[in-house]
């Protein structure tokens, strides 16, 4: 049995599904494995740790699991039902037992249920640090609440930038004098986090043993090859290394192709399948699939 | 240089700021109760490294100037009000400033204590129930459950003697189990809750500092010792000593968490067996050491000044 914690609307989730029931797997998916309609009972001693789900009519022990691919939180999902400081306890409560519950699993979870990762969503300037260490080529991004700096670090660039809220994945131009101020006026109340322009991205893909490119977008939807091959090779040998670096079998870098260069802008440990077309998605799934069934990841670190 | 993070009203903060002092070794404080008002930061990403500079009030500091960098980063109830903003919004704005000190700190190559991806352990105390077992100390039987039976049939099984308390650091108070909570355990279809059997015995506090550690016996009448006085006990410490067994595996559990300082939690039970409960990343010291006398802040302004390339 393989539970995909997640929805089915999720093209990662649903490709998964799709792939191991055609290939006669037995496949589970719920967004909440550990309350609502479903029901845990882990044991955890010093010296044992053995867990039971049921599942509607399903009862299942720790070793009937193969494989748990992990695309949400397991949080409730009625928060309606609660009040807003109830329900955020409830949330850190189910994250908590998920967390735990995931890295007690003696099968393969992708990916791997590690706090720093579970709980973080690394900000921009961090996600920078990790691209950068595993050979991408980066621009830098300053956090500032002085104007003057602002000004100066945006010289580069033509006097433009992007603002981009640390605590949120918005990304707001600033390319006037409109833009300029608004941004001024924040910089009174709070540093922020200043970087290149917005151009169009592509996205690489990395899923166990696969490597997808998307496609590129440029202004009036048309579609380009922005790299060469030999770019694409560099850059795919420092996504192995990310992906090793950051003990993980997904993640999904944003490049942003400018002037004949590439570079990484960040990365997602939760890839949008829907950024690529339907094929590649097929391919995705099978190395998901791959990694769920344990195998060893081709050519990383090579 | 070494340069402290938090806010002055916070007894913590306060004690490393004058353990500083004292000892005379120079350092700025970011006083996170009122940052970023009255600072200046430029504070720059290239090549995979932050670098850049902080202004203070009367003060300029070169980031490549820090040693060593203690931080208590505070929640909104800590920060001076913003009246200005809904509550919301005001949570918003202090949220958004540490998220840049955070992102900062994380890969600042200079000593920091500590830093976040390796505090996040706290939010799932069964997960830190794991890496406590990986270490070597015994974790008290647990069930993690949101099945009512088994958490009747847990209760049962143990006498009655248990207690329940949060997954997570959210609400994380402990409470012996009694039978009237048995009319609520329904409520788990909610979400799944975290029973252990209780242990009696006395709690032991061991804070970690780099390779030194300080123990601390706590005796209470109290199930949960830090709120003795709310639950009508009293609370006594004095320093003791550990087995050498628990204390290497206590350093081992600190340092395989990435944690530079750490408050673990200990009880020794009166067949002289020895229990992990949890590891605390940003632990409240300055409580043990106003009522114990142990050296924790000095050790702490020792590695600091020392400081550690990272």
């Amino acid at each position: 049995m393989y539970l995909l914690i997640g929805t089915p609307y999720d093209a990662c989730v649903g490709q998964v599904q799709h792939k191991l029931e055609a290939a006669g797997e037995e496949v589970l998916v719920t967004p909440e494995p550990l309350a609502g309609v479903a029901q845990v009972r882990w044991d955890l001693t010093t010296a044992r740790s053995l867990s039971r789900l049921r599942l509607g009519e399903r009862s299942l022990s720790q070793e009937d699991l193969r494989g748990v691919l992990v695309r949400g939180s397991g949080v409730p999902l009625q928060p309606a039902e609660w009040n807003p400081k109830d329900y955020a306890y409830m949330q850190a409560e189910a994250q908590s037992a998920l967390l735990a519950w995931l890295k007690s699993l003696p099968c393969p979870v992708v990916n791997p249920a590690r706090a720093e990762t579970f709980y973080r969503e690394r900000t921009l300037p961090e996600q920078r640090v990790w691209l950068a260490r595993a050979g991408f080529p980066v621009a830098p991004i300053l956090v500032t609440n002085s104007p003057a700096s602002a000004r100066r670090f945006a010289r580069r660039w033509g006097g433009n930038l992007s603002y981009v809220p640390l605590t949120s994945a918005t990304r707001y131009p600033i390319d006037g004098p409109a833009q300029w101020a608004e941004l001024e006026r924040l910089m009174t109340r709070f540093p922020v986090c200043l970087m290149e322009p917005e151009g169009p991205s592509l996205y690489l893909t990395l899923a166990g043993d696969r490597v997808l490119w998307s496609e590129a977008w440029f202004p009036g939807d048309r579609r380009e090859e922005p790299l060469p091959g030999r770019a694409k090779a560099r850059l795919e040998q420092a996504a192995r290394r990310l992906l090793e670096g950051l003990g993980v079998q997904m993640v999904q870098i944003e490049i942003q192709p400018r002037d004949g260069q590439a570079r990484a802008f960040g990365f997602s440990l939760y890839p949008d399948f829907a950024l690529h077309g339907e094929a590649e998605q097929e391919e995705l799934a099978e190395g998901v699939v791959a990694a769920l069934k344990g195998g060893a990841l081709k050519g990383v670190g090579a | 240089m070494i340069l402290v993070c938090g806010g002055l009203a916070d007894v913590v903060t306060e004690l490393v700021c004058a353990r500083l002092e004292a000892l005379g070794y120079p350092y700025r404080l970011l006083d996170l109760g009122l940052f970023p008002e009255g600072y200046r930061v430029a504070w720059r990403w290239a090549k995979g490294e932050p670098g850049g500079s902080i202004q203070g009030p009367g003060w300029k500091l070169s980031l490549s100037e820090v040693s060593g960098v203690f931080v208590r980063y505070l929640g909104s109830d800590g920060h001076a009000p913003l009246p200005e903003f809904s509550p919301p919004l005001a949570e918003a704005v202090i949220a958004e400033s540490q998220a840049g000190l955070m992102a900062l700190l994380e890969h600042l190559p200079a000593l920091v204590v500590n830093r976040a991806a390796p505090s996040v352990s706290n939010h799932s105390k069964p997960y830190q129930a794991l890496l406590v077992r990986e270490s070597g100390l015994q974790t008290p039987p647990t069930l993690v459950t949101s099945d009512p039976e088994a958490a009747l049939e847990f209760y049962q099984q143990n006498g009655g003697e248990a207690i329940f308390k949060s997954l997570s650091g959210v609400r994380s108070v402990v409470r012996k189990m009694n039978p009237s909570d048995l009319e609520r355990l329904h409520l788990l279809r909610h979400g799944a809750a975290q029973f252990q059997r209780f242990l009696p015995g006395d709690n032991v506090r061991v804070h970690t500092v780099g390779d030194e550690l300080f123990a601390t016996r706590i005796r209470s009448g109290a199930v949960d010792y830090r709120y003795a006085r709310r639950q009508g006990h009293a609370a006594e410490m004095e320093p003791t000593d550990l087995p050498d067994s628990v204390a290497e595996a206590c350093l081992r559990l600190a340092r395989s968490s990435g944690l530079v300082i750490a408050g673990i939690d200990l009880k020794q039970t009166p067949q002289d067996e020895w229990y992990c409960f949890e590891i605390n990343p940003c632990p409240g010291f300055a409580y043990y050491e106003q009522h114990t006398g142990q050296p924790i802040s000095a050790a702490l302004a020792e590695l600091l000044k020392a400081g550690i390339r990272a």
